[in-house]
């Protein structure tokens, strides 16, 4: 039983970010425009979906067990994360997309007009600043709070990696930075999952 | 993390260690709060003009309810948690489909329409007519968007459905559980108000009987057979 949720845990720790490293890896660099090709760009984004809940579920179990502020701040701040990464998602990919793909359709003379419609999404106004820094910090807070509450438990190595992991992931989950990003926060999560334990290191030395 | 909480100034659960009147904050307020918010819920006509006037609202509208979302997903977390169930799957996942789908389906058909028709109306009315063509169909018909509204609300209905159960089992007043099973059934029929209303309102509804029952009786809040063993 032990064994088993153990196993469970680590293909969920180092499965979901190596599969969000391979949607990172397969991402256009830029959005889909008018007459590009819109299918795959929509369907990544909607594989993200599943992918930020597999995040949140990541999050949630390197502090399981943890019973430091840290590990509370970290748990108070995965859902306000999901929640504004999904939107993040919905806007400039999922509806970027949908309105990118419908457009196409258009005749000529209204393309110009939709074209400005699909670029309103990802204004950089205020609202537009909020919404995509604001999942981007939310995503760096939470992952540093998580970094945090392991810091008396895991090597510091590790933690580092999945600080600029988490650092250089805020730019983007584009390539390059996206895949870069996740690479170092799964090398961090790896390297303290399989870091030798203190009932491991006492079993090595009593058997030698 | 699997103790109970044992000191005085703390409510019941396992998971956060919250102050009782935080706790009770955060497990009553959000339901309360957005079952009034759904009775705003725009309705414009469904025309380019009526959906351009209604877009700066339609926008701003959405935007607070998906943080509403979020703090409503906290309080039935917590409510699992008092009822010892916030690590179950139906929970977890429930609430996880919950969060991902009906907020990305919040975004797409309230934010997104918002944000699209406000950028048409310095447009040529030909064109307006044309970008409204695009978003008119977000909210209800395009079938990506129906995906994602359809599994957003059966996150919802799984975790409250589940947690009827489970304080029906666990010995709950019946007024709880129906409660909790109503907030799972007017889901169902959509967010916006009445039904919006009547599904959060159901929830307030539940976890005010169950607090108001615990205040009542501290030591009782939970029959024996939900206890669970604190030794092992």
């Amino acid at each position: 039983m032990v064994n088993s949720r153990r196993t469970w845990r680590r293909v969920v720790l180092l499965g979901v970010p190596s599969l969000y490293m391979v949607l990172g890896l397969l991402h256009p660099t830029a959005n889909p425009e008018l007459g590009d090709e819109t299918e795959l760009f929509i369907g990544l984004h909607i594989a993200q979906l599943f992918l930020i809940v597999g995040l949140g579920y990541v999050l949630w179990l390197l502090v399981e067990g943890v019973a430091n502020r840290a590990a509370s701040v970290a748990r108070a701040l995965i859902i306000p994360f999901v929640v504004a990464y999904t939107a993040l998602d919905a806007i400039l990919g999922i509806a970027w997309g949908i309105a990118a793909e419908t457009a196409n359709d258009l005749p000529a003379e209204d393309q110009r007009g939709a074209g400005r419609l699909i670029h309103e999404l990802v204004s950089t106004d205020l609202r537009g600043l909020i919404l995509y820094w604001g999942a981007g910090l939310l995503w760096l807070a939470v992952a540093l709070a998580v970094v945090a509450a392991l810091k008396d438990d895991a090597p510091p190595g590790a933690l580092v990696s999945m600080s600029l992991g988490a650092a250089v992931f805020v730019l983007g989950h584009a390539p390059p930075m996206g895949p870069i990003g996740m690479g170092l926060f799964l090398l961090g999560i790896a390297w303290a999952e399989f870091r030798p334990r203190p009932a491991e290191m006492l079993s090595q030395a009593g058997g030698t | 993390m699997s103790n109970l909480q044992t000191s005085p100034g703390t409510g019941p659960g396992t998971l956060w260690h919250l102050p009782t009147r935080t706790r009770r904050l955060l497990l009553i307020g959000p339901p309360l709060v957005l079952a009034g918010y759904t009775v705003l819920h725009p309705n414009p006509d469904h025309n380019a003009q009526a959906l351009m006037d209604a877009s700066t609202w339609f926008m701003a509208f959405h935007m607070v309810q998906l943080g509403l979302v979020g703090l409503v997903a906290i309080s039935v977390f917590l409510l699992a948690d008092e009822l010892h169930r916030a690590s179950a799957w139906p929970t977890c996942i429930g609430m996880g489909i919950f969060l991902i789908f009906f907020s990305a389906y919040d975004t797409l058909a309230g934010i997104g329409t918002g944000l699209a028709m406000r950028g048409t109306r310095e447009l040529p009315a030909s064109q307006q007519e044309a970008l409204f063509d695009i978003v008119k169909d977000w909210p209800a018909f395009e079938p990506w968007v129906i995906w994602l509204s359809l599994l957003g609300t059966f996150g919802w209905v799984l975790t409250l459905g589940y947690l009827a159960f489970v304080a029906r089992a666990a010995g709950a007043s019946r007024a709880q559980w129906v409660f909790l099973g109503l907030a799972a059934f007017f889901f169902l029929l959509g967010h916006p108000a009445p039904f919006g209303t009547l599904a959060f309102g159901s929830l307030f509804i539940a976890v005010v009987l169950r607090q108001w029952r615990a205040a009542r009786d501290p030591d009782g809040t939970l029959p024996e057979k939900s206890r669970p063993a604190l030794n092992g």
